[in-house]
C-alpha cells in the first residue's frame, strides 16, 4: 500500500497537476485509506468555500454585441450612426447561373445628396462553392470598396434559423466584389446567404442583402462517399474520411497525424533540444506536423492537377499538430484513384545560435548547407540558404527569451531561400538567439498506397 | 482551436472574433469584477480589452491566449486607475485596503474569508482571483502575472495550508491574518 498522502500531493491531485501514473496510484490509495479520503473531502470543501468567494459575473449576449459593434472604431465617443436605410431585395435563385438579385439602397443622409447603391450582380453555384458578385454604382470618390474586414459580415442562414459564418472575398475592384462560400460541409440544399455591410466607401450605415440559394439540382448530381482507407506507415498515420464527386470537382477530406512511435520520437527530440532552456524559450518548440505526398489519377490513368487550393486545418496538440486536409481536383466521377507516395515531416531541430549584433554577418553550416545571417536596414534580420538543399523550414528569433520579431517574410529568389524577420520596435537588439524551428524531412514509401475513392 | 480562429480573424473574418468574446467574456468580467468591485466598470474595461485584443491580434505569438488577453485587461485596468487617480501605483504594489488590525472578526464564514482574502498580499490575491474567478490554469496565471509556475503553485499551496490550519484551530484571527500577508 502506498504511504499516506502529503498535503502537497493532495493539492496537486486536486488541481490535476500530476501525471497519469501517479493519479492512478493516489486514486487507489484514496479508496483504501479512510483517513486520506476524509482529508481529501475536507480539502474539497475548502475549495468550494474559496470558489464561493469569487461569484461568477453574469455577462449576457449584449456584451458581445457591444464589443462587436465597437471593433472597427476607436474607443471614444461611440454612437452608432444610422444615416442609411437599407431595403431588402430578394429573388429566388433556382439554377446555377442566374444573375439577377438586387437590392437598392436609399440614402437618408441630410448632408450628401448623391446616392450610392449596391446590388447582387452575379450568383454562381458550383458543387464546391457558391460565388456571389456584388456591384455598386453612384460612387466616384477615393474610398475603396469594403476595404476593411470589419466593414462587412457574410453568413449562411439555414431554414432552422441557424446562422453560420461563412464566405470570404476572393476578388475586388473599385465597384465590384466577389465572395466565395465553401459548400463541402453544407448538407442543406436550400438556405440564404446574408451580407451585412456596415461601412461602404467609408460611410457608416447598415445594409443587408439576402440571396436565397437553391442547390437541389447540383446536389442531385453530387455523390458523397465515405472512404474506408486508413493506414500507418513510416511515422505517419492517415485516415481518409470522405470524398465528394460533383459535376465539376472531386473533393477529398483526410486527416493526418504522427504515429504513436513518431510522436514519442518528436517529444523525445524536443525534450533533448530544450533541456536547460528557460520556459519562455521552450514555447517555440511546438507545432510539428506531417503531411502525405499524393497524386490523384482519373480512370484514364491521367495525373490530375488540383482544381481548388488545398485547405488545411491544423488542430494543435502539445507538441505536434493533427491536420485535416480538404483537397480539390477535377471531377473523378467514375474510376480513378488516389496514390500516396510518401510523407513530408516538419520536425524539431537543435539548430540554435546565440549571437551578438557585432558577429553579423554570420555564417554556419548545417547538414552540408551553408546559412548566412545578415542585418538589413529598418531592423530586419535575414537568413539565407541554398533553396535546393536547405532543410530548415522556419526560424525563430528571441531576445531575453522573448519573441523578438513582429512578422516574417519568406521568398525564393535565384535558387536561394530567404527568411526576413522584421524585428519588434522596442526591443534592444544587441544579442539574440536564432533558432531553426522546424526541419523538413521527406520520406518516400517503398511501395505507394492506393486509395479507393469510390 | 484558438490558433485557427486567430488565423481566420486575421484573414478578415471579423465575426469569428465573436467566438473569442463569447469564450472569454465571463471569466474576464468575473476577474475584473473582483478587481474593481464594480461589475459595470468591469464590463467596460473588459470591452476595451477585447477591442485592444482585436486591434493587436497580429502581435499575439504566445502559447496562452487567455493569459495574453488577461494581461491586456490588467493593463487597461491599471490605465483606468491611473486616469482616475484612484490609485497611481501598479497593481502589484497596491496595498490591501484592510490591514489585519482593522479586520473585525465576522461571524459568517464567507464574510470572514472575504476579509481574510483582503489581507493577503496583492499578488497572491490575484492568483486566487485568476484561479477561482476565471478558472485559469497555472500556466495562464504565470503568464498573466509574469511569474513562474512554481511561484503560482507555492503561493496557492502555502496560502491554502495556512487557511486550513486556521480553520482547524477554529480561529481565523488577527495572528493568522498577519501570517497570511507574508505568504
Amino acid at each position: 500500500m502506498v504511504k499516506c498522502l502529503s498535503m502537497e500531493d493532495m493539492y496537486d491531485f486536486l488541481d490535476g497537476r500530476m501525471d497519469g501514473k501517479k493519479i492512478t496510484q493516489i486514486d487507489r490509495h484514496m479508496q483504501e485509506c479512510a483517513s486520506c479520503s476524509a482529508r481529501f473531502e475536507e480539502l474539497l470543501e475548502t475549495e468550494h468555500t474559496i470558489s464561493a468567494l469569487f461569484p461568477p459575473a453574469s455577462v449576457d449576449a449584449t456584451f458581445t454585441d457591444q464589443v462587436m459593434d465597437q471593433l472597427p472604431k476607436k474607443k471614444t465617443g461611440i454612437t452608432k450612426k444610422h444615416h442609411w436605410r437599407a431595403t431588402f431585395g430578394t429573388v429566388m435563385i433556382t439554377a446555377a447561373f442566374i444573375f439577377l438579385v438586387f437590392s437598392i439602397l436609399q440614402k437618408e443622409d441630410y448632408q450628401n445628396t448623391s446616392s450610392v447603391s449596391i446590388k447582387v450582380k452575379d450568383v454562381k453555384i458550383s458543387d464546391a462553392f457558391i460565388y456571389v458578385t456584388l456591384a455598386t454604382s453612384g460612387y466616384d470618390g477615393k474610398h475603396l470598396l469594403l476595404d476593411n474586414p470589419t466593414d462587412y459580415d457574410t453568413s449562411m442562414v439555414f431554414p432552422n434559423g441557424e446562422n453560420k459564418l461563412s464566405g470570404f472575398i476572393t476578388d475586388k475592384s473599385q465597384s465590384e466584389v466577389r465572395f466565395e462560400f465553401p459548400l463541402f460541409d453544407v448538407p442543406d440544399s436550400r438556405f440564404n446567404l446574408l451580407f451585412t455591410i456596415n461601412r461602404l466607401y467609408g460611410i457608416d450605415g447598415q445594409w443587408s442583402l439576402q440571396v436565397p440559394i437553391d442547390r437541389r439540382e447540383m446536389l442531385a448530381q453530387t455523390e458523397n462517399v465515405t472512404l474506408q482507407t486508413s493506414f500507418e506507415k513510416d511515422g505517419i498515420a492517415v485516415n481518409f474520411i470522405r470524398a465528394q464527386h460533383g459535376p465539376e470537382n472531386s473533393l477529398f477530406q483526410f486527416e493526418t497525424k504522427f504515429t504513436e512511435g513518431m510522436a514519442t520520437f518528436v517529444e523525445q527530440q524536443v525534450t533533448k533540444y530544450t533541456a536547460g532552456l528557460p520556459q519562455d524559450e521552450k514555447t517555440a518548440f511546438v507545432g510539428y506536423n506531417a503531411q502525405i505526398l499524393f497524386d490523384v489519377f482519373n480512370a484514364e490513368e491521367q495525373k490530375l492537377s488540383r482544381s481548388i487550393p488545398e485547405d488545411t486545418i491544423s488542430i494543435q496538440n502539445d507538441r505536434y499538430a493533427h491536420t485535416k486536409t480538404l483537397s480539390g481536383y477535377p471531377s473523378v466521377q467514375n474510376g480513378g484513384y488516389l496514390l500516396v507516395t510518401g510523407a513530408k515531416f516538419e520536425l524539431p531541430t537543435d539548430v540554435r545560435h546565440s549571437l551578438t549584433i557585432d558577429q553579423l554577418p554570420y555564417a554556419f553550416t548545417y547538414k552540408s548547407t551553408d546559412y548566412e545571417v545578415k542585418l538589413l536596414p529598418d531592423r530586419r534580420l535575414e537568413i539565407s540558404s541554398d533553396a535546393k538543399t536547405t532543410s530548415i523550414e522556419s526560424w525563430h528569433v528571441t531576445v531575453d527569451h522573448k519573441t523578438a520579431w513582429d512578422y516574417s517574410e519568406f521568398r525564393t529568389e535565384n535558387q536561394k531561400q530567404y527568411t526576413t524577420f522584421t524585428l519588434e520596435k522596442d526591443i534592444p537588439f544587441d544579442s539574440f538567439i536564432l533558432y531553426g524551428q522546424t526541419e523538413l524531412k521527406y520520406v518516400y514509401f517503398d511501395k505507394p498506397i492506393t486509395v479507393d475513392i469510390h | 482551436m484558438n490558433e485557427q480562429l486567430i488565423k481566420k480573424i486575421l484573414a478578415g473574418d471579423q465575426q469569428a472574433f465573436r467566438i473569442i468574446v463569447d469564450t472569454y467574456k465571463q471569466p474576464l468580467v468575473s476577474y475584473l469584477s473582483y478587481q474593481t468591485k464594480d461589475e459595470e466598470l468591469a464590463k467596460d474595461i473588459a470591452q476595451e480589452a477585447f477591442i485592444k485584443c482585436y486591434e493587436n491580434l497580429q502581435h499575439f505569438k504566445g502559447s496562452y491566449f487567455k493569459a495574453w488577453l488577461f494581461r491586456i485587461a490588467l493593463n487597461q485596468l491599471i490605465d483606468f486607475k491611473r486616469k482616475h487617480k484612484e490609485d497611481a501605483t501598479p497593481l502589484e504594489e497596491t496595498p490591501s485596503l484592510l490591514t489585519p488590525e482593522s479586520v473585525v472578526i465576522a461571524k459568517e464564514q464567507n464574510a470572514l474569508l472575504q476579509q481574510w482574502l483582503q489581507t493577503l498580499d496583492d499578488k497572491t490575491r490575484q492568483i486566487f482571483a485568476l484561479k477561482y474567478a476565471s478558472n485559469c490554469s497555472y500556466e495562464e496565471i504565470a503568464e498573466t502575472l509574469s511569474i513562474s509556475i512554481a511561484e503560482v503553485r507555492n503561493r496557492l499551496y502555502r496560502t491554502k495550508i495556512r487557511l486550513r490550519k486556521a480553520e482547524e484551530k477554529g480561529d481565523i484571527n488577527g495572528e493568522m491574518l498577519i501570517d497570511g500577508r507574508h505568504v
